[in-house]
């Protein structure tokens, strides 16, 4: 948890002397990267920033506990302001991957590696909402999917993406 | 505006609250021990007639459509079967969700079915996604005049005790009836998987105990051959868009693969 904690701080520092500021943090809950997870944005340009967050899933009866790494590109595509408040709505690829021996299904077969797809790593599609106060408070509400139902609901005319549409929400704080 | 937005708002507020794709949350429904009693409590089974016929369908995988189709024409002719048995794969990398969308979809079969898992089922948590879903995969059952045995024999992805030839070996030896079927995943005369002793042992097995038919899912493509003395049948996955039926009487055993 420190370890993984570390990294993203050696991430997030790496980012800074780059000239992106770490000048705000995020909590998100739900969507598809853990049920809690931390992470914080780097805003390249009005339209574009990039996030990284740590998330977990804690253990239960048939699962040990799960951890998320995940990179999301976040893309600004409409801003409406209203005296303190503002709206955006973005859109966004992102991608999460999961550490772990078991998540490793192209290195399942013993020597036989290579014989599954690589697991671990997965792609998502997302859509959201982001309500800003101010300039030190955002929540936002993300709808998203990712590709192993992109891909189903492709090549299966029974399979409704829409039934696998999960949601998140985060809270931005800007220091 | 305010419309527009309310209705971008309620486009993204869709969906569920999910944790992760690879998160386990499963009711325990043990399908199999549940549908080998609604098998013995079925009408069928009290039938006089010696003579039967099941469907076998296996590799569902991620082949959702093929496997409606699949339940449907089951479902059109369930007159003609007993039950119904899925030679494993239900999933494609052992998530939840892959398992919920296959069972919903067997679900819908008017008759009682029972599986075994494949190598794909127990992949990461898989394996206990599948024992509180499905139950046990390897298991024997004697209907009528003949007795099936269900093993799973995926062993690079299961301890290094499987496939348990003994436990296989025992229920051979305690059989009674006239017919004796064996059924796994993955094909016992697979090279990439056992070793040439362990293929023997087997296939003596086969030709010791007199199994009729060894069937088995894993390849994908529906076959027919001989493993020792037995009819060796490759199931076929769903996308293959076939059906195995199998005829059971006192008199012996016939298969037949009917496209759908």
């Amino acid at each position: 948890m420190f370890l993984k904690a570390f990294r993203l701080f050696i991430l997030s520092f790496y980012l800074t002397t780059q000239g992106f500021a770490l000048d705000n943090v995020i909590y998100q809950y739900a969507g598809d990267i853990g049920k809690h997870s931390i992470g914080t944005e780097f805003k390249f340009k009005s339209w574009y920033g990039m996030s990284v967050h740590y998330g977990i899933v804690p253990a239960n009866e048939f699962q040990n506990k799960i951890e998320t790494y995940t990179l999301k590109n976040n893309f600004y595509l409409f801003h409406y302001g209203y005296k303190n408040i503002s709206y955006e709505l973005y859109s966004g690829i992102g991608l999460f991957h999961v550490p772990g021996n078991k998540y490793k299904t192209h290195e399942e077969a013993g020597v036989h590696n290579n014989y599954y797809r690589q697991s671990s790593i997965r792609g998502m599609l997302y859509i959201g909402h982001q309500f800003n106060y101010k300039k030190h408070s955002s929540i936002y509400l993300e709808s998203g999917i990712n590709d192993i139902w992109i891909i189903n609901s492709y090549n299966n005319d029974s399979i409704d993406y829409r039934d696998h549409v999960t949601l998140g929400v985060g809270y931005k704080f800007y220091f | 505006m305010i419309f527009r937005l309310s209705i971008l708002l309620l486009l993204a507020a869709c969906g569920e609250l999910s944790f992760s794709p690879y998160e386990v949350q499963v009711t325990k429904s043990v399908v199999n021990e549940k549908n080998l009693q609604k098998i013995f409590n079925s009408s069928k089974y009290s039938q006089k007639s010696d003579s039967f016929s099941i469907a076998i369908i296996s590799d569902t995988h991620d082949y959702y459509d093929g496997l409606e189709k699949q339940v449907n024409y089951i479902n059109n002719n369930s007159q003609s079967f007993d039950f119904v048995i899925v030679t494993g794969d239900l999933s494609n990398v052992g998530l939840v969700e892959e398992f919920e969308q296959t069972k919903k979809r067997l679900d819908k079969l008017n008759l009682p079915y029972i599986t075994t898992s494949g190598n794909h089922d127990l992949l990461i948590n898989g394996r206990q996604i599948y024992k509180a879903m499905f139950g046990n995969d390897t298991y024997s059952f004697e209907y009528k005049n003949t007795k099936f045995i269900l093993y799973n024999n995926n062993n690079w992805e299961s301890p290094s005790n499987v496939p348990d030839f003994n436990w296989v070996e025992h229920e051979l030896a305690s059989n009674s009836k006239s017919n004796l079927i064996l059924l796994s995943h993955v094909a016992p005369n697979d090279t990439d998987r056992f070793t040439g002793s362990q293929i023997s042992h087997i296939q003596e097995l086969v030709d010791r105990y007199s199994v009729h038919y060894y069937i088995n899912g894993h390849n994908h493509n529906p076959g027919t051959g001989n493993f020792g003395n037995a009819t060796h049948l490759t199931v076929g996955a769903s996308s293959k868009s076939t059906v195995l039926e199998l005829t059971l009487s006192g008199s012996g055993v016939s298969h037949v693969f009917k496209s759908l």
